[in-house]
């Protein structure tokens, strides 16, 4: 209970920074005087995994700008999401030009195109229409459309028809 | 599939240095390019596995499979070979193996289950459900599971060991074997071995 309590805090945290960012943005005049600038830009949030591994970061999110929608949401553009493993070693990245994120219940969609692809570029899937969820203890991936993968077998693993 | 697996464990957070028995060279091998397409797909870390829907096709220079859903279950420990792989609805696999030959197989269910005893490793594919699985050589040659009863047929079985040459085999064989002309010297045997 004590970890939910701990992982809710900590997204709240992050959260409340990222709108704080925002807000703050947006009471600065903007390029044009009078006009306000709603948008962050470069932002990162991280989640951590669990003890005894809890000082590795296991998901790092970030985006090249972020504007609040209602009900808490955000729009991120240039969301980029890496995954890494518990000793640090980056595993997996997925890239979207645009999403509808939410801070506080983890996932971000889009109708709009993903992109993933392995940290040793063996393999790549990209398709259109995505939900990405991440819950305490797992990430789950859903792509709606289109999806193609490519993937690059090591010459002496292949031979079998299956 | 095998080489569906290797992709999906990247996803699962390594990729798989599967196990192979061909000899060490010192002359770097080109790799294999593999191409999924599929309607749409489903992933969860926690199951470790992934959910192609269809229709879902698969291609690489000696394979084209085609199937409605093809699942995959990564290995829970990091690194080890793709345990299991299932392909359902309206299975179709065109192989040509190293020497050109052609092999068709259809099937409702295909399920790719791999393991290792006594360092001896194991590949099984089963091949089940209706319409009865059948696998097709050359002009004339085919391998069906024997039904059981209206609805479903025996299943086919692929076996391979130790990554050697891999055989079809059904426990009720129904074989279709048509020799060659006569006169011609060949030593085809009518139980294939891939």
């Amino acid at each position: 209970m004590k970890l939910i309590a701990a992982k809710f805090y900590r997204a709240a945290g992050a959260a409340v920074f990222l709108f704080a960012a925002i807000n703050n943005r947006a009471q600065q005049p903007g390029p044009l005087g009078g006009v306000k600038d709603l948008h962050a830009t470069d932002f990162t949030q991280e989640q951590y995994y669990e003890q005894p591994n809890g000082q590795q970061v296991k998901m790092r999110l970030s985006g090249a700008a972020a504007a609040p929608l209602p009900g808490g949401l955000l729009d991120v553009k240039e969301l980029k999401v890496e995954l890494f493993s518990t000793n640090g070693l980056l595993q997996a990245v997925a890239q979207a030009p645009q999403c509808t994120y939410a801070p506080l219940d983890n996932w971000a969609s889009s109708p709009g195109r993903l992109e993933v692809w392995s940290a040793d570029g063996k393999y790549r899937i990209e398709g259109e229409g995505f939900l990405l969820r991440q819950t305490n203890s797992s990430l789950t991936i859903s792509i709606s459309n289109h999806v193609h993968t490519v993937i690059e077998i090591p010459a002496d693993n292949h031979g079998s028809f299956l | 599939m095998k080489k569906i697996f290797l992709l999906l464990l990247s996803v699962c957070g390594g990729v798989a240095s599967a196990q192979t028995n061909a000899p060490a060279t010192n002359a770097p091998t080109r790799p294999v390019i593999m191409d999924i397409t599929s309607k749409s797909l489903d992933f969860d870390q926690n199951l470790r596995q992934a959910v192609y829907h269809g229709p879902v096709l698969v291609t690489d220079p000696q394979v084209r499979l085609t199937c409605e859903q093809l699942t995959v279950t990564f290995p829970a420990k990091k690194g080890r070979h793709l345990e299991q792989v299932q392909a359902e609805t309206n299975v179709v696999i065109d192989y040509t193996d190293e020497q050109g030959e052609k092999y068709h197989v259809t099937a409702a269910k295909g399920v790719y289950v791999y393991s290792m005893v006594n360092s001896v490793t194991n590949e099984t594919v089963t091949f089940t459900g209706s319409p009865k699985p059948k696998v097709t050589w050359g002009d004339t040659n085919s391998l069906t599971g024997e039904p059981i009863n209206s609805l479903t047929g025996d299943a086919l079985y692929y076996t391979r060991v130790n990554g050697g040459k891999g055989s079809f085999h059904a426990d009720n064989q129904q074989m279709h074997y048509e020799p060659p002309p006569a006169g011609t010297n060949t030593n085809t045997s009518p139980l294939k071995l891939f």
